[in-house]
């Protein structure tokens, strides 16, 4: 369910819920062209896997004043009381 | 042979994304029962560094599969660097053993300037709709209130039950404050007109407001703002809803649009969703007014299905993403751009990104 959040350099940043390199979903970012330029340069800064990094984030990130990102995953973690798969986490990325 | 193509995917997006990792961290695994299960949606922080957030199932132990409880979270950091973050369950939804509770939150929680917490439950509350026989609530607008006294307990009040006719029904993902002091938010059904996905359900979902009682002790006052009819009209609206400068809300529907199109629709949904703008009421008129700015279309080359709401960029641009669609081989979602042409006349959008350019087999996904 995630949209997308700026930061103060006018770039976007999201999480896909599935895909990317381990198949556990992405959080990603789009650099907002240079002068002169029309594309928006894509760059995947985490692929989810499995249990226990978190698996599918569905939500939208925020940043800290330190320019740390934190969201949630719907699924994966170390939390055994939902069978297969864990029960979701909270997640920081630091770049 | 999608399993072969997902192979083929992986092997692409290993060499195409090799740099740039970031390093993650779990603050918090959750464990299901009492800490709660699923995140509902995102965190967010209070002055002192803490987080918040909700769950949509887990909490209390005897939670049956249509009511899903839920719960409401604190993460606190540690006091030195490197230590765990500790949970502490705010609030436990508990439906079940008190049936005019919350039940089930489908998004994140947002703070007041006094620390209060206010979000949505999907079910719950004294309303009287019904899944599969069982009576599951309509669901609610809560408020979670820290305690009074250091180490005291935090209170749940369920604000608003929506009673599942036109005011509205199942609420959805995050609410948005207004600078008065009004919430706003989406509900999934009810509101009065269309069908959706009958018979099941009724309508075709509302953007509401939701007002803070005007003296003390008092109720809070639920209005709806807008009904959706489906048809060329949306359907089924997300939340996380924004203002622009001039008092004027915008999100995005997850259907409707134009009744030709069909993008992931089923039941008796139509339409591949929309981007809408609502202007504020006017001093002589009582009704704010819908504007579709876009509706994506059939073969959702440029998006479809938007599960979350837009925001601004500079310019008054509105950035946002679609669940479904894009251009190429395995079209699966887009990052897509708004820009305003004759000052909000029309709208001329633009794809910043689609999930399928790069063989990358990754989907905005809709919870």
């Amino acid at each position: 369910m995630a949209g997308v959040i700026f930061n103060s350099k006018g770039s976007l940043y999201g999480t896909a819920s599935i895909g990317g390199s381990a198949f556990g979903g992405t959080v990603f970012q789009l650099a907002a062209p240079n002068a002169g330029e029309l594309v928006w340069s894509y760059t995947v800064f985490y692929s989810f896997s499995k249990a226990p990094d978190g698996t599918a984030p569905q939500a939208d990130l925020i940043f800290d004043r330190a320019g740390n990102l934190y969201s949630t995953t719907l699924y994966g973690g170390t939390g055994t009381g939902c069978g297969y798969g864990g029960c979701g986490t909270v997640f920081e990325l630091q770049p | 042979m999608n399993r072969i193509a997902v192979l083929f995917i992986a092997v692409f997006a290993l060499v195409s994304v090799a740099s740039a990792e970031w390093k993650e961290k779990v603050l918090y695994s959750f464990q299901g029962i009492p800490d709660g299960a699923y995140p509902a949606g995102g965190v967010v922080f209070d002055q002192a560094g803490n987080l918040y957030g909700a769950t949509t199932y887990g909490g209390a132990k005897d939670c049956i599969s249509i009511t899903q409880c839920g719960t409401v979270y604190q993460l606190t950091p540690p006091a030195k660097q490197g230590d765990p973050w500790k949970e502490t369950v705010l609030h436990i939804f508990r439906f079940v053993g008190n049936q005019n509770d919350g039940d089930g939150p489908v998004g994140g929680v947002t703070l007041d300037t006094s620390g209060n917490l206010y979000g949505t439950t999907a079910y719950g509350g004294t309303g009287n709709c019904q899944l599969f026989g069982s009576r599951v609530g309509c669901g609610t607008v809560y408020e979670v209130t820290p305690p009074k006294k250091k180490g005291g307990k935090w209170t749940e009040k369920v604000l608003y039950s929506f009673q599942g006719g036109t005011d509205g029904y199942f609420p959805w993902d995050d609410l948005t404050w207004d600078s008065a002091g009004n919430l706003y938010g989406a509900t999934q059904f009810g509101g009065g007109y269309g069908s959706c996905d009958a018979p099941y359900y009724q309508y075709c979902g509302t953007i509401f407001e939701i007002s803070p009682p005007t003296v003390k002790g008092g109720n809070w006052k639920e209005q709806v703002l807008y009904a959706f009819k489906s048809g060329k009209d949306g359907a089924a609206p997300n939340g996380g809803l924004v203002f622009d400068s001039k008092g004027a809300l915008y999100g995005t529907t997850y259907y409707g649009g134009d009744t030709a199109d069909n993008c992931n629709g089923g039941n008796a949904f139509v339409g591949c969703g929309t981007v809408f703008e609502l202007k504020p009421a006017t001093a002589n008129g009582r009704t704010w007014t819908e504007k579709i700015l876009l509706h994506f279309k059939t073969d959702a080359s440029m998006g479809g299905n938007p599960a979350a709401g837009v925001v601004f960029g500079e310019n008054g641009d509105l950035y946002g993403t679609t669940s479904w669609g894009g251009q190429g081989f395995l079209p699966s979602g887009t990052v897509f751009r708004l820009r305003p042409i004759n000052r909000g006349r029309t709208w001329s959008e633009t794809l910043l990104y689609n999930f399928a350019a790069d063989l990358e087999e990754t989907r905005l996904w809709r919870a």
